[in-house]
């Protein structure tokens, strides 16, 4: 059984490689840097006994990856189902950033999931079932004056794929979206927060343990559903005078 | 982006605020923090500030702990620098091989063995750390990413072996392994009386064993200074079965090991504890089957009475004193007759020791033999290895000055990696070649771009 893991070299997409390696699944790694995919490739051969084929594409550059991703699927056969731990953001991320950044955070964190993901649909579709996760950010509960372009990004992939659930419900096929909070990765290495990041660790066990759950959504921690609820709820004239 | 953290030195001796980074790619080390100094660490397991201090940037590498390469034909494997030493025998026992030099904790990283070029627990036939490294592939921001080994780039290669870090960032390492001995190693002990005891037990028991110590107790007390006992360990060829993972086991780090705000050694409580170690390993059996894990990283699971805190937890934030020192075969025996009478004449007479925490807080001594070859500054030399540990008190500095002034007089060398207090005139004393070290790195790094307390501290 394979799973293509999109994003897989650090972060949450590692911790998945290696949770989903040990439970014996052939994995399919994108990542933009290959020395970081051949590392964790190797390193997860050599531990677990599977077959890796990593694939590096740049998601906010390049067309052609789509392809090359399915082909390399194709390669180690039996797709079982697409993980998108993928996600960037950028320090001057605001309503002045020039259109050329903005286009590429749009691609890595919202269209280039919607290509990939339109690539695999047949292949799913005739299978009949597997499971399609994506991650996407508290940022995007509500639109502020930082990381303006990745939290609509985020906000869309949350509608893509509530549509696509829709569109899946007479197959077996499993849509799931995870809201995680603040995660114990880079992307907030240095930032100051006020509640404490979580463990990708365990995270990515919970989404091993789940993958047959038809649950739509879920918040990580739990704690975030109910604040981001508050955070929408909000009035305006309370929300304009908040800078975080 | 960079955080502020506290380090501090695994004994205690040491604490600085540093900016930090946890690089978990490739191009975040090669990420230009421009003149900046720097310093890789990994599990922080030494003793002094060698990663760390100096206001450098330090780059924890444990991300890069994932396993490059491995031949079984060729016992060789290829390991990122993050790796630690117990990873590396989960993996490789199962498959019937082992690093045969293993210092004595599993989170160890391989960098930081390459680093400090550490020893295991039996030098005298294994050597130290750089015997198992082939290659080496490090990273500088002047020359890039360079593989390093002992035909391309010697002089860097010897550089970086016990080079502190000095040299760059340790990326991976290809590794040369050896058949696995046993999963299981069957352990003796001998009692014996006093140190000369014990030295020349350890020197008739070395040869044909896997490893072999001694323990002494050196709490200042006249009557007791020295009792103690030779381990002796071997492994059982052919054991029933080959250990399929590494034993749960809560880590001990630098920051957690002094959480205890008291320190239980010192004064009458070394005297007790010390006493209750020897009394209860006395009821054991004199021969003991322990699996490999266990031989190979005694410290690591807590299989003894203090419950929750381990050896190393006792010494309370304060921490420890480690002086470790290699002194030649011949000089040996007078060297330690020195160390008695350094200890023992400052206790108080036996009849109120008790009463009185009187004296240096001296613990233990332990003692091995060595081979080696002096070079740079590697702790390396044909000889004795002998090891004491104090509760870190008002008295230790001086105390270990004289220790200095012994080691110089007998021609030893101290270890740098476990004194976070080794001034240079020491140093210069015992290293007959720090200067070319030091011209050797300044020629290959003029800007001195990694540093670290230790680097300051000695002036490198």
């Amino acid at each position: 059984m394979t799973c293509v893991i999109v994003g897989a070299s650090s972060g949450l997409g590692r911790a998945l490689a290696e949770i989903f390696a040990a439970a014996g699944y052939d994995l399919v790694l994108v990542s933009s840097d290959m020395r970081d995919l051949l590392a964790l490739a190797s390193d997860l051969t050599i531990r677990n006994g599977i077959n890796v084929v990593p694939v590096d594409a740049d998601l906010g550059g390049e067309d052609d990856y789509s392809r090359r991703i399915y082909e390399a699927a194709h390669e180690l056969g039996d797709v079982r189902g697409l993980l998108f731990p993928i996600g960037a953001n950028l320090g001057r991320d605001n309503v002045n950033i020039i259109s050329s950044e903005a286009d590429r955070l749009i691609r890595v964190n919202f269209s280039s999931l919607v290509s990939i993901i339109g690539t695999f649909m047949p292949i799913m579709l005739s299978r009949g079932s597997g499971f399609i996760v994506g991650f996407g950010s508290i940022a995007g509960s509500r639109g502020r004056n930082a990381n303006v372009v990745y939290s609509a990004a985020k906000r869309a992939l949350s509608s893509y794929f509530e549509s696509l659930r829709h569109a899946l419900v007479d197959s077996d096929v499993v849509v799931q979206f995870y809201v995680p909070g603040y995660l114990e990765t880079n992307l907030a290495f240095g930032i100051p927060t006020k509640l404490p990041k979580a463990s990708v660790k365990e995270l990515g066990k919970r989404v091993l343990g789940n993958l047959d759950k038809d649950f739509g959504v879920t918040y990580y921690p739990s704690f975030w559903r109910g604040l981001c609820l508050a955070l929408r709820l909000l009035p305006w004239f309370v929300f304009k005078r908040l800078k975080f | 982006m960079l955080e502020e953290k506290v380090f501090v030195s695994f004994d205690g001796g040491f604490s600085a605020k540093n900016r930090y980074c946890r690089p978990d790619k490739y191009r975040m080390i090669e990420k230009s923090l421009g003149s900046q100094h720097r310093i890789a660490r990994g599990g922080g397991y030494s003793y002094c500030a060698a990663s760390f201090g100096s206001d450098a940037v330090v780059q924890d590498m444990r991300h890069f702990n994932r396993f490059l390469r491995f031949d079984p034909e060729a016992w060789q494997i290829e390991v990122e620098a993050g790796a630690t030493l117990g990873h590396i025998l989960g993996v490789t026992a199962p498959r019937g091989c082992y690093l045969p030099v293993q210092p004595g904790y599993p989170e160890i990283t391989v960098g930081g063995c390459i680093a400090a070029n550490v020893h295991g627990k039996n030098p005298h036939e294994q050597g130290t750390f750089l015997n198992s490294v082939l290659d080496i592939t490090l990273y500088h921001p002047r020359c890039g990413t360079v593989k390093i080994d002992r035909s391309a780039d010697p002089l860097l290669f010897d550089l970086t072996c016990g080079g502190y870090g000095l040299t760059g960032v340790i990326l991976s390492a290809t590794l040369q392994l050896d058949p696995l001995p046993g999963a299981i190693a069957r352990e003796a002990k001998i009692r014996v009386g006093n140190l000369v005891e014990g030295l020349r037990e350890v020197r008739k028991l070395t040869a044909g064993s896997a490893h072999a110590y001694t323990w002494h107790d050196i709490a200042p007390q006249k009557s007791t200074f020295g009792r103690g006992f030779v381990f002796r360990g071997s492994y059982i060829s052919g054991s029933r079965s080959i250990p399929t993972s590494v034993p749960p086991y809560t880590p001990v780090t630098a920051e957690d090991r002094g959480r205890l705000l008291f320190s239980a050694w010192g004064g009458p409580m070394t005297r007790i504890l010390n006493s209750a170690y020897i009394l209860l390993d006395s009821s054991k059996p004199d021969i003991v089957e322990v699996p490999l894990f266990d031989s190979l990283f005694p410290f690591a699971r807590k299989t003894n009475v203090l419950g929750p805190f381990g050896y190393f937890h006792l010494f309370g934030k304060r921490g420890l004193a480690e002086y470790q020192v290699l002194v030649s075969d011949q000089n040996a025996h007078d060297f330690l007759s020195e160390v008695r009478q350094l200890i023992c004449k400052r206790s108080a007479p036996d009849l109120i020791v008790i009463f009185l925490a009187s004296g240096v807080s001296s613990i233990l001594l332990s003692m091995k033999l060595f081979k080696g070859t002096r070079k740079f500054l590697r702790f390396e030399e044909n000889g004795v290895c002998i090891t004491l540990n104090f509760a870190r008190a008002a008295e230790v500095p001086l105390f270990l000055e004289k220790l200095d002034e012994l080691t110089v007089a007998a021609g030893g060398i101290p270890n740098i990696i476990k004194d976070s207090r080794l001034p240079l005139s020491t140093v210069l004393k015992c290293y007959p070649h720090y200067e070319d070290f030091r011209d050797c790195l300044h020629r290959y790094d003029p800007q001195r771009l990694f540093t670290s307390e230790l680097s300051e501290r000695l002036h490198l």
